[in-house]
């Protein structure tokens, strides 16, 4: 009676496993379908868009991120141009008397 | 049941259970490394069209940068610039207000009378002759004509001859004097403001350098 019931969870535990090895072959199968797919996919739409690039459209969105990368450095130079100028101001402040001084001397001819 | 026969069965059933889980992990693993592989191998697809994309466009992608970055260079310069020209006119700014004072006697680190002498004897030398009309604002004038006498002394003793002078009617400036022959062929201005924009033309690097905005 006790060996019958051994067996027969045996049996039952067999198919468990049985199951759970078809059900990780699916797993991926299903992970390599999904990732032909995404590769596919990539292909297809990278193909479209040099396709379009070739014929000088669909190239808006490169066209408005070189703009906004530009922008970016552009606002970074005139930031410097800006630091540059404070600081020419700020040095003339310091050496406007002597230069003062120069000018009046060679009117006068002094 | 015996209490053997339970124990064998549950270990039987933790091994069989332990089996199947590690069946299952060891397919979620592969499968998210065949995913990550999958979106590893798609994104170098889309790098790789894209890098061609801007190899494609890329002298419309430089002018982009050329106008953007080139407007940013050029507005940076006249910033520049215009910081120059501020700096500089605040320097002849302020001398001109140093010479109105000098003009007006009211520094008295200068002998303005001196610098008045100077400017109507380099005023003259360059003319020439003997006979002068001088102009000047009215307080000099009144000045000079109280002491035409020394004046005419100092531009004999220059020139080396005889010298007339006339004092014509007062002008606006805030010193210097301007001087005429009698024919009016020759005239010298040497006022202080004339003097001034002489030098601002003639030394305005210099004074750039000396500022430190050249």
């Amino acid at each position: 009676m006790e060996i019958e019931r051994v067996i027969s969870i045996s049996e039952k535990l067999q198919e468990l496993l049985k199951n759970a090895e078809k059900e990780a072959k699916e797993i991926v199968a299903r992970a390599r379908e999904q990732a032909e797919r995404m590769v596919s996919e990539a292909k297809v739409e990278a193909e479209r868009k040099t396709s379009l690039a070739r014929l000088g459209q669909g190239i808006d969105e490169y066209l408005r991120e070189e703009e906004e990368k530009a922008t970016k450095e552009a606002e970074e130079i005139l930031k410097e141009f800006q630091k540059r100028s404070e600081a020419s101001k700020q040095a003339a402040k310091k050496r406007l008397e002597r230069a003062v001084e120069l000018i009046v001397n060679e009117v006068l001819m002094a | 049941m015996k209490q053997s026969t339970i124990e064998v069965e549950a270990k039987l059933i933790e091994r069989i259970m332990e089996r199947r889980n590690a069946l299952l992990a060891s397919a979620e693993a592969e499968a998210e490394n065949i995913l990550k592989a999958a979106d590893e191998e798609a994104g170098k697809v889309r790098e790789e069209a894209d890098s061609l994309i801007l190899g494609l466009i890329g002298s419309e992608l430089k002018a982009i940068g050329d106008r953007v970055l080139g407007g940013a260079n050029v507005e940076g310069r006249k910033m520049l610039l215009e910081v120059r020209e501020e700096v500089i006119s605040r320097g002849f700014d302020e001398a001109e207000k140093k010479l109105i004072e000098i003009g007006a006697g009211e520094d008295k680190s200068k002998d303005y009378w001196d610098i008045l002498k100077k400017l109507i004897v380099e005023a003259c030398s360059s003319i020439g002759g003997r006979e002068f009309l001088i102009s000047a604002n009215k307080r000099d004038t009144r000045r000079l004509k109280r002491r035409s006498n020394e004046v005419k002394k100092l531009l004999k003793k220059t020139l080396g001859e005889d010298i007339d002078i006339v004092f014509e009617e007062p002008i606006e400036c805030f010193g210097g004097v301007v001087v005429r022959n009698k024919e009016g062929t020759k005239i010298f201005y040497n006022t202080l403001e004339g003097r001034l924009l002489g030098v601002r033309r003639r030394i305005e690097a210099e004074i750039s350098e000396v500022l430190g905005v050249r």
